[in-house]
């Protein structure tokens, strides 16, 4: 059984992928791999975040200090990178999560009445 | 705030990058893993999930750039790869990268040195308090009358009289030169002794004027610098002299002065006017002007007192005309720098000229080289990369040449420095000893210099680009743009510039060789051939009185005189106290004649020589009317004198002088023979000084001994030696010269400017041919094609040549003609430094136009005869 390759959703609204990390970490650090797997999870495997896309947006993230990484021991005690939200990460998860809501909303309006 | 945040983030990423790399490569080694545990548990075997998690990872080298791209700066990344880059090319063509730089350097190095000197001669302030206040006045005597007008003007004054003496009492007996000054010499100059005191103002009078000061380089050399040196006494000319000071560092003015002595010049005040009856030692006069007071001001002051004191004069002796003297009053500096301001800013021209030459080839050859790489550019554009960051590109090219070039000028720059450090005069104060073998870089010039080739260079990898960068990369690819005929407006403009700088230099070192050489054969005014000059320092003998031990020495010199003159082989042998071309000699005096002449020129000075009988003999001066001195004459110093016929022609009629008097000093003495005019200065003295006028006296007070004779100098010299030391052991020669070497030494000037100036010519010239054959071979490389279809369609060989050749004949002759003119009309500059040859010389002016436009065209032709061996087939075929 291979894997069932998920149309990729994310390109649908670009710059989102920022906004679902921010609010993957905002419960706790987690390494890259957990980040994936919870967004996969979380949104019934409906978004999977293809690994291309993954360490470049964590990386462009890191630059902005939105996250801070450190080396640690994972679930099977081999090390990993984790990565954490910093208050500046808060205060962008609030900003764009607000602005995502106030974004599909409009769009659901226009859906609705046109 | 983010953009701050990312800012700081990047920079402290620039210190840990190195980790980046291994930590990404961990993270996905990890992610990896992780995956395919994750497989395993659903199943597969580790072997497989592994290899599925890797695949689906996908290739992580897309990824890792990305990674790692949000950590860069992207425009230093670049640069940084542009730099490679450009070192790489560079390294590939050895040959293009050694010429440009050489070029550079030499452009750098040479301007850089000369404009150093330069700016320390002539622009740098002389390194006094308040400079630009002190100020040169001449014609003063020691019987001129002091005026208000001086204080009114002046702060302070000074007067100075220079000399030799012999000092004794420490080590060897030396002779020195000596300066006798008022007490407000050093204050005057806004400088204090740096050991011991300054003179007092009481000092100075007969009976308190037996205070010295040595200078700073006798200190440090002779007395290797001993703090108790202030307060030993020396001995000078027999009296023994308290020293009270030693002089600021580097300061020995003028000229190499070793010791000051104070001195009231017989008169308890100063005047600065002339009566024109008077005569004397001409004093030099230094004076500090008041802050308010302007040069012009000074002037225009000192003028109208002269004129008052004239007038006054005049209504005091009724009966007598006076004529009109002027006070010369001039910036300290300028009169210092006088001679050497000509010549300094002649080579700074000329060296200008070297670096327009090499500007130009620099930019030519990266117009050649930016165009060579059409076809990279056109691909680079196909594959998208942007106008802007091709240029960056070429542009980064230029200037790591131009860094390059300017490291290794910088280095060329310290050696020609040095070099040119000999043009300085030695007279100047700031720049003596230390200062004159380590002058300092000027590090404005060199900036200024480096600029000029950066922007040579980037205007140069510009131009080449501007036409590539602006069309489409297909165009340029295209067989059209291979055949059309290449434009070249910007490489004509270049040559015609170079050329015409060629002929400027060529001109300049034509007029000063021609002027080489009329002073190598204008007349000396006496025969050098086969005369020695030595000095002979008998010391004074110790323990008499001053007049007992003067009359002693007389008595000795005598004996000595009379034993060299048993010596065979000595044709004539002379005594005089000083030798024409001599720099050291001393000034002139002033000198009143009778019956006196209304003096429609500006008075005179005349150099007084003391002489033996057979001085005329001697140095071949010949005596044209009357006869030269009797031996008794000399040996009683009796009141006759001998004028030069410059002189005589002046005052009486020629052929009358014999019998008239003249007054030298403290006495009038009988006219009894005119001489040929011996001019002192050299024939190389500028136009505008006055010609030197002697008046010869009887004597055997002088210090250098004349010998015209056929034994070597070395010969010569025992045998004076072993004559003297039978009178006295303590006898010391010194200085011996032949009269030839004096003569070769006063053309020493205008020779080392014509050598310079040739050197530069021929370098100039050497640097355009090169580059005109890298412009002409590079032409024949672009019209390859379009020569092989005319050639293919039938087209004479001659004619294709000529073809080619046109293009760079056009502006290698328009630049000489435009250089000619230039040069017509800048050797009017020249002309303080021509001698017997005019500005406007014509056989100059034609030898360097031919020589140009022929180097010009050899450099053309070369490279066009290329054309002949284009095989028509081979060069269409290849494209």
């Amino acid at each position: 059984m291979g894997i069932r390759p998920t149309p990729d959703a994310l390109d649908l609204l670009p710059g989102t992928l920022h906004l679902l990390i921010l609010r993957t970490l905002a419960a706790g650090p987690l390494h890259g791999y957990a980040i994936a797997r919870r967004i996969k999870e979380a949104s019934a495997d409906a978004l999977a975040v293809e690994e291309g896309s993954l360490y470049p947006a964590l990386n462009r993230m890191l630059v902005k200090r939105w996250l801070k990484a450190e080396w640690g021991i994972s679930e099977n005690n081999r090390k990993a990178r984790f990565y954490s939200l910093t208050a500046e990460g808060r205060r962008q998860l609030e900003q764009e999560a607000a602005q995502f809501d106030s974004l599909v909303n409009a769009i659901q309006l226009v859906l609705r009445t046109v | 705030m983010n953009r701050l945040n990312s800012l700081w983030s990047r920079l402290t990423h620039l210190l840990r990058s190195r980790h980046f790399d291994d930590d990404l490569q961990q993270e996905i080694a990890f992610h990896i893993e992780a995956r395919a545990d994750e497989l395993e548990r659903s199943g597969m075997t580790r072997a497989e999930a592994l290899a599925t998690a890797r695949r689906a990872f996908g290739s992580d080298l897309r990824m890792r750039e990305q990674s790692r791209e949000p950590w860069r700066f992207r425009w230093l990344d670049d640069a940084w790869l542009d730099l490679r880059y450009a070192l790489r090319m560079l390294r590939r063509t050895p040959v293009f990268t050694l010429t440009a730089l050489g070029t550079l350097a030499l452009g750098i190095g040479l301007n850089t040195g000369l404009f150093s000197i330069v700016n320390a001669v002539l622009i740098r302030p002389l390194p006094f308090p308040d400079a630009n206040r002190l100020v040169s006045i001449g014609g003063i005597t020691t019987s001129n009358p002091l005026n208000a007008f001086d204080r009114k003007v002046f702060a302070s004054l000074a007067h100075f009289s220079s000399g030799t003496v012999d000092l004794t009492d420490v080590g060897d007996a030396v002779r020195v030169a000596a300066c006798s000054v008022t007490p407000t010499f050093f204050r005057t100059f806004g400088v204090r002794p740096q050991l011991g005191r300054d003179f007092r103002p009481d000092e100075g009078a007969d009976g308190v004027n037996d205070v010295a000061i040595i200078s700073d380089a006798f200190w440090q050399g002779r007395l290797g610098g001993r703090p108790d040196a202030v307060g030993a006494h020396i001995r000078l000319n027999g009296k023994s002299h308290r020293v009270i000071g030693v002089g600021p560092a580097g300061f020995s003015f003028p000229g190499a002065t070793t010791v000051w002595l104070a001195s009231d010049f017989g008169r308890a005040r100063f005047f600065l006017y002339q009566r024109p009856d008077e005569s004397g030692p001409q004093l030099g006069t230094l004076g500090r002007l008041r802050a308010n007071i302007s040069i012009e001001q000074a002037r225009t002051a000192a003028k109208m007192g002269q004129r008052q004191y004239e007038d006054g004069m005049a209504r005091l002796n009724p009966r007598q005309r006076f004529g009109h003297s002027d006070v010369g009053l001039a910036p300290l500096q300028d009169r210092l720098v006088r001679s050497a301001r000509p010549s300094l800013l002649v080579l700074f021209g000329a060296v200008g000229c070297v670096l327009l030459v090499a500007c130009t080839n620099v930019a030519n050859m990266l117009y050649a080289r930016g165009a060579r790489r059409r076809h990279e550019l056109a691909v680079r554009a196909s594959l998208g990369a942007g106008r802007v960051r091709l240029v960056r590109q070429l542009v980064t090219e230029s200037v790591l040449l131009a860094v390059l070039g300017g490291i290794v000028g910088l280095l060329l720059a310290v050696w020609t420095t040095k070099t040119f450090a000999v043009l300085v005069p030695a007279n100047l104060p700031g720049l003596t000893g230390v200062a004159r073998t380590n002058p300092v870089l000027d590090v404005r010039v060199f900036a200024l210099t480096a600029l000029t080739c950066l922007l040579a260079g980037i205007f140069g990898g510009l131009a080449s680009s501007r036409r590539l960068t602006r069309s489409k990369p297909a165009a340029l690819m295209s067989r059209t743009a291979l055949t059309s005929v290449p434009r070249t407006r910007l490489r004509s403009a270049l040559i015609f510039l170079q050329v015409a700088a060629c002929v400027v230099l060529l001109v300049a070192a034509g007029l000063m060789i021609r002027t080489l050489a009329a002073l190598q054969h204008a007349d000396p005014g006496f025969d050098a051939e086969n005369v020695v000059t030595m000095e002979i320092s008998l010391p004074m003998p110790a323990g008499l009185s001053r007049a007992e031990a003067y009359k002693q020495r007389l008595l000795q010199q005598n004996s000595v005189l009379q034993r060299i003159s048993a010596i065979r082989r000595i044709d004539a042998f002379a005594l005089a106290d000083q030798l024409p071309l001599d720099p050291s000699g001393a000034g002139g005096q002033f000198f009143a004649v009778d019956p006196p002449r209304v003096p429609s020129l500006p008075f005179r000075t005349a150099v007084t020589i003391d002489v033996s009988a057979a001085y005329f003999r001697a140095m071949g001066v010949r005596i044209l009317h009357g006869r030269a001195f009797t031996e008794q004459e000399v040996a009683e110093e009796r009141p006759v004198a001998i004028v030069d016929e410059t002189l005589a022609a002046r005052y009486w009629t020629r052929g009358d002088a014999v019998g008239k008097r003249i007054k030298v000093a403290n006495g009038w003495y009988d006219v009894i023979g005119v001489a040929n005019n011996v001019p002192y200065s050299g024939p190389a003295a500028s136009a505008d000084r006055h010609t030197d006028l002697q008046i010869y006296l009887p004597g055997t007070s002088g210090g250098y001994y004349i010998f015209r004779s056929t034994l070597a100098p070395a010969s010569l010299v025992s045998l004076v030696r072993a004559e003297m030391h039978r009178v006295d052991k303590d006898a010391v020669i010194s200085r011996v010269r032949a009269m030839r070497e004096l003569l070769a030494g006063s053309t020493a000037s205008p020779r080392e400017l014509s050598l310079l100036l040739a050197a530069f010519a021929v370098l100039a010239l050497l640097l355009a041919a090169v580059g005109i054959y890298g412009v002409v071979s590079f032409l024949v490389a672009e019209r390859t094609n379009e020569i092989g279809v005319r050639l293919a369609l039938g087209a004479d060989r001659r004619r294709v040549v000529w073809m080619v050749l046109r293009q760079a004949i056009m502006p290698v002759v328009s630049g000489a003609v435009a250089g000619t003119g230039c040069a017509l009309v800048l050797s009017r500059l020249l002309k303080s430094l021509l001698f017997g040859v005019a500005p406007n010389d014509l056989a100059a002016f034609l030898l360097a136009t031919l020589v140009t436009v022929v180097v010009g065209v050899v450099a053309a032709y070369i490279p066009a005869l290329r054309t002949t061996r284009i095989d028509p087939i081979l060069a269409l075929r290849c494209e």
